[in-house]
């Protein structure tokens, strides 16, 4: 019988339902999406791998403190000799030896431009003939000698190129032109996921992608059959120098997989974030339809209490609806989130990382966290509404004042618990912005901001009214009749109104968050560089796996107008036992290109030593003077002495700075990652004189001052507008939410509006009443979030201070935009039911009781 | 002074539509097509005359609600004519009737249907706020002293009875001084004593101020307040009684309901109908 009224309930109400299972369906698709997006990439890229050198059995390579991070490709000092060669071929379980040398290579397009642009990695590497690669000539023939290289069949495919043309390649910062003797497969799946992958034999890649004739970045290794790949690994140990290792391929394999599955993680995890606001804003909905639902239907609910329904059937029938709201909506949610899925790879794809199609992933795990989370959400969001239904007592059948019996209490228990956690989220954020070096700062910052968000809504049916009324104070002046009563109307229900208004206020605050974190954080650069780099131009290079050539820094010294040239040196060592990437500079020139303060120490080098952030000095206690052992990528090893501390800014953010002595005498190589210029005026001229210099190094890129504040815009802006795109799937539902109030609340209006209509309240002025109801809210909304906002971008600001984000910057521009918007999507969100609203026939609708 | 089918035909007939606040000509309703085909009004017609109280009766389904909605402009009729203050409504669009309703219409609602998030004083000035109008002060000064409820304006409906709701209605009806104001069962939802305030308010008015009112119930004491019955049946005109009394006019009920159909509506006892301006009994 219960099951009968929970079908009837469901049927009756369909459309009521309609929008908040949609709620429902639009926060899974976005779970499911995601899962199933990660899941299917996450597959694909280890199909790619698949059978690739699954001739190799163990690989000879540097020890890999060394090896990784930044411009690992590229340092020499992470090389091998390559005379073990023939030592490992020596060694009795090893078949064969094949030495590798690997690095960034670029190919070029008929129209001069790099296959594959700026996006999925440009690799050069070795060519051996071995059959059990997992790569095969398709066309042509392996590369020989100087001037010949192959090419994956997908990049040649798409560049147009064909077995025998002349092709650009560009490597070591030099470029070539070179024949294409073959076309290769790469893989099972002859995917390269986007990377153009051109090989040459070793003496070639080892001139163009390592620079030195005599290094290889690795040896890898064909074991005899029957002996594993820790044997083999084991059996190459012995031959190895210092700084070196010998491990089997499976583990080097799951090294390589690691960091691509960690990026996915990354990805997923910050795609669930969103979608899980986007559910909590749905639940707003959720929670506004049962209670509606449970106040409408009173009479009823006590009727079937009157007859002898016991509370737990009532409360089983309403949570029944519920069950199949959250079921219905997990299941087209699911579909929603193939579709999602699939669209999100068609983008990844339109990126340029062109995966393999192995078909999409949905996996057990997805279809039932796709059900748990949109079943749990509603019926969740539901429990309060039906706690009150199954409250109503059995006399209310009978009585006239059924009001009373379904109200809402008074909200007082509510209010209290906001009042309460009003300071409580304060009082984190306060600890977070007292102290913002510590490390738990922005945990702390991000978690009074959601004890924040929680108390505001709490507080929310409380101060929504005298906020509407401070904000619709204009309302009846400008929009007559239809103002009044559309600002009235939005009050009448404040717990619905605060319910409704709140779902925006989350997705709008967070991005009034993001606006202001991002304005400042551009406005805090723009001052660094105004104020602490003293560079005129700086050139860089536009990979990361690439330097700047020696012969680049000849040409830039000899340009006409430029003052200082000031290259920035980096390499890799073990400081005091820890890993860290190191910066050598010129004193001289360092003074004029950056502000950097020396505060304590020497302002200047004297020979081989170091100097340190303040930060780093702090952590570890280190005192001007102090011996620290630096462990070198080659195994070298010297004890440096601390000769100065200096405050860090963003135009000198590297942690240590090594004398020019001590790296010129540790280092093997000049691995100078940018240039600082100044000029002695800059004029466009100069500029020009730089620009003609650089003009055979392609890679490398001039910026002057302004530039580099624009291409940190810029790339602030790709972040920010990602998650604004994120943020638009809980701005969308609590549009829903919106549409969903109007609805509901014209539905119970409906006598209301007939006699309005009967007293000659014409169509527009009734759809104008609804459409400053729904603008209302949305302000509500809106201006409670933007103010959100800006506390919590201030508390964030400060934290952040440390890590460069010193100026807080407020957009208005944008916050004042930001209510414009909801002023649109309070307008659009009123359309339908405004439209059916006016379609009301007036007699029937003064007769319904 | 005609003893045959009241008045109607023959005013119209006679040119002088002028004397009638509002008329149905030939007026049908008709709901559903088929077999499931219902005709509310059955070529009715009937006029009502300016300045008075006029009461509509009739047994439930004799069509006297639709009649004085299709009266009001608030429904519309499948064929014949309505006329309100020398408009006629049948050829008026939805937004002329809108602006009618507005500005020529007053009503009065069994269920009060007041505005609750408006004050009384802001629910009689709605229409003329809706027409963007201001209401002349003295006439509205005059309109709550005469309903009684000078000390209750700032109070919302919630916290006014039913009597004091209902006479806020009946004061936002008669506040435009609409040619009509249709009232329908005003007394429905009220106890007595309210309702006698109700019935008195309206016949006052049509006495005191000329208003025209048409109310429509099924109450014979209601009807005995009215200047003049019209009675309804199978949606045509059965008859009609000037200057009631609650005796007459529950004689004349019995006689309608014993003799139901078709054939009962022609002109029922000549002896107790008389025109408009009959004299009282």
């Amino acid at each position: 019988m219960m099951l009968r009224l929970t079908l009837r309930g469901l049927a009756a109400h369909r459309l009521r339902f309609l929008l908040t299972g949609f709620s429902v369906v639009l926060g899974v698709a976005f779970v499911s999406g995601t899962l199933i997006l990660t899941d299917t990439m996450d597959r694909a890229f280890t199909r790619m791998f698949e059978g690739m050198d699954a001739d190799i059995a163990a690989v000879v390579r540097p020890q890999q403190e060394f090896a990784q991070g930044f411009a690992a490709q590229a340092d020499p000092a992470t090389l091998l000799p390559d005379h073990l060669a023939d030592d490992l071929a020596e060694v009795e379980e090893v078949q064969a030896v094949y030495p590798m040398a690997e690095g960034t290579a670029a190919v070029l397009g008929r129209d001069g431009e790099e296959i594959g642009g700026q996006g999925p990695p440009q690799v050069g590497t070795t060519w051996h003939d071995r059959p059990g690669s997992g790569s095969e000539i398709v066309g042509g023939r392996g590369p020989r000698g100087g001037g010949e290289f192959v090419l994956d069949q997908g990049s040649a495919q798409a560049a147009g190129f064909s077995v025998g043309d002349e092709v650009t390649v560009r490597a070591g910062g030099e470029e070539r032109d070179m024949r294409l003797v073959g076309v290769f497969r790469s893989g099972q799946l002859g995917s390269t996921a986007g990377s153009t992958v051109a090989a040459f034999d070793l003496p070639t890649a080892q001139r163009l992608l390592l620079g030195d004739p005599d290094r290889v970045n690795a040896y890898y290794l064909d074991g005899v059959p029957g002996k594993s790949q820790w044997q083999i690994a084991d059996a190459a140990a012995p031959l190895l120098e210092p700084g070196m290792e010998s491990l089997p391929m499976d583990i080097v394999r799951d090294e390589q997989l690691g960091p691509m599955r960690e990026v996915l993680d990354y990805f997923g995890v910050f795609l669930l974030t969103f979608a899980g606001i986007g559910l909590f804003v749905g639940s707003f909905l959720i929670f506004n339809t049962f209670a509606m639902l449970v106040a409408q239907r009173g009479r009823e609910l006590a009727l079937l209490r009157a007859i002898g329904a016991s509370q737990a059937q009532v409360r089983g029938a309403i949570t029944g609806e519920a069950l199949g709201v959250g079921l219905a909506g997990s299941g087209l949610g699911l579909a929603g989130g193939v579709g999602l899925a699939w669209a999100m790879l068609a983008a990844v794809e339109a990126l340029g990382i062109d995966l393999p199609d192995t078909g999409l992933r949905v996996t057990p795990l997805t279809v039932a966290a796709a059900f748990l989370v949109g079943t749990g959400v509603t019926v969740l969001a539901a429990y309060a509404p039906i706690r009150r239904g199954t409250r109503i007592p059995p006399v209310a059948a009978m009585r006239d004042d059924l009001g009373s019996a379904v109200a809402p209490s008074t909200g007082w228990g509510r209010a209290a618990a906001g009042l309460l956690a009003l300071p409580g989220g304060a009082a984190l954020i306060w600890a977070g912005v007292r102290d913002p070096a510590a490390e738990a700062a922005p945990w702390l910052v991000g978690s009074g901001a959601g004890v924040g968000f929680l108390a505001v809504a709490l507080l929310m049916p409380h101060v929504s009214r005298p906020l509407i009324a401070l904000m619709a104070a204009p309302f009846p002046a400008v929009f007559r009749i239809a103002g009044r009563l559309g600002r009235d109307n939005a009050v009448r229900s404040p717990r619905r109104t605060a319910a409704t208004a709140t779902a925006l206020m989350i997705g709008l605050g967070l991005v009034a968050t993001i606006a202001t974190l991002s304005a400042s954080a551009s406005r805090s650069v723009d001052v660094e560089i105004d104020e602490a780099l003293g560079a005129d131009y700086i050139v860089t290079t536009d990979s990361p796996t690439e330097t700047v050539p020696e012969d680049a820094l000849e040409r830039l010294r000899g340009v006409a107008g430029v003052d200082a040239v000031v290259p920035m040196r980096m390499g890799q060592a073990q400081v005091g036992g820890e890993p860290a990437i190191t910066v050598s500079a010129d004193p001289g020139g360092l003074e004029r290109t950056v502000s950097m303060e020396v505060v304590r120490g020497a302002a200047g080098f004297d020979g081989e030593g170091f100097m340190v952030a303040e930060s780093v000095a702090d952590r570890r206690g280190w005192r001007v003077g102090r011996e620290v052992p630096f462990v070198f990528p080659d195994g070298g090893e010297a004890r440096l002495e601390l000769q100065g501390v200096y405050t860090a800014s963003q135009a000198m953010r590297s942690d240590y700075l090594v004398s020019p002595a001590a790296y010129r005498a540790h280092f093997p190589q000049d691995l100078t990652m940018g240039v600082y210029l100044t000029a002695d005026t800059p004029s466009p001229r100069v500029r020009e004189a730089v620009d003609t210099a650089l003009e055979e190094h392609s890679a490398l890129e001039v910026m002057d001052r302004g530039e580099l504040k624009d291409r940190n815009r810029e790339n602030l802006a790709l972040l920010t507008n990602t998650i604004y795109a994120m943020l638009l799937l809980s701005i969308v539902i609590a549009g829903l939410g919106i549409i969903n109030t109007l609805a509901l609340a014209t539905a119970e209006r409906v006598r209301e509006i007939g006699l309005l209509r009967a007293v000659g309240l014409s169509r527009v002025q009734l759809r104008r009443m609804i459409r400053l109801e729904a603008v209302v809210i949305a302000l509500l909304g809106a201006v409670v979030g933007v103010g959100i906002g800006l506390v919590f971008a201030w508390a964030l600001q400060q934290v952040l201070a440390e890590r460069g984000v010193t100026v807080l910057e407020v957009p208005t521009g944008q916050l004042v935009g930001l209510l414009g918007l909801a002023v649109v999507i309070g307008v659009l969100a009123a359309l339908w039911p405004a439209w059916r609203a006016s379609r009301m026939d007036v007699l029937r609708a003064i007769a319904t009781e | 002074m005609t003893l045959t089918a009241p008045t109607t035909p023959d005013l119209l007939a006679a040119g002088h539509p002028g004397d009638l606040a509002a008329y149905a000509d030939q007026v049908s309703k008709v709901y559903g097509r088929g077999d499931s085909r219902v005709a509310a009004l059955d070529g009715i017609t009937l006029g009502v005359p300016k300045g008075r109280f006029t009461a509509i009766m009739g047994p439930s389904g004799s069509g006297k609600s639709t009649l004085m909605h299709c009266l009001a402009g608030l429904d519309r009729v499948t064929s014949g004519r309505v006329v309100l203050g020398g408009t006629d409504l049948t050829r008026l669009g939805e937004r002329a009737l809108t602006r009618l309703r507005r500005d020529r219409v007053g009503f009065v609602f069994q269920a009060f249907n007041l505005v609750p998030t408006l004050t009384a004083l802001e629910n009689i000035t709605l229409p003329a706020d809706i027409a963007g109008r201001r209401l002349d002060r003295a006439w509205l000064d005059e309109l709550v002293d005469s309903v009684g409820l000078r000390d209750r304006l700032r109070h919302r409906p919630s916290e006014l009875s039913g009597g004091q709701q209902q006479r806020v209605a009946c004061a936002r009806a008669l506040a435009a001084r609409p040619d009509v104001v249709f009232a329908d069962e005003p007394t429905g939802n009220l106890d007595s004593r309210s309702g006698r305030e109700v019935l008195g308010l309206l016949r006052d008015s049509a006495r005191r101020t000329g208003q025209s009112v048409v109310m429509v119930t099924h109450d014979p004491s209601a009807a005995a307040y009215a200047d003049l019955v019209v009675f309804l049946s199978d949606g045509r005109v059965a008859g009609q009684l000037a200057d009631p009394d609650q005796n007459t006019v529950l004689e004349r009920m019995k006689h309608l309901d014993g003799a139901g159909g078709p054939a009962a509506s022609a002109p029922a006892d000549p002896a107790s109908s008389g025109g408009p301006g009959g004299g009282r009994p």
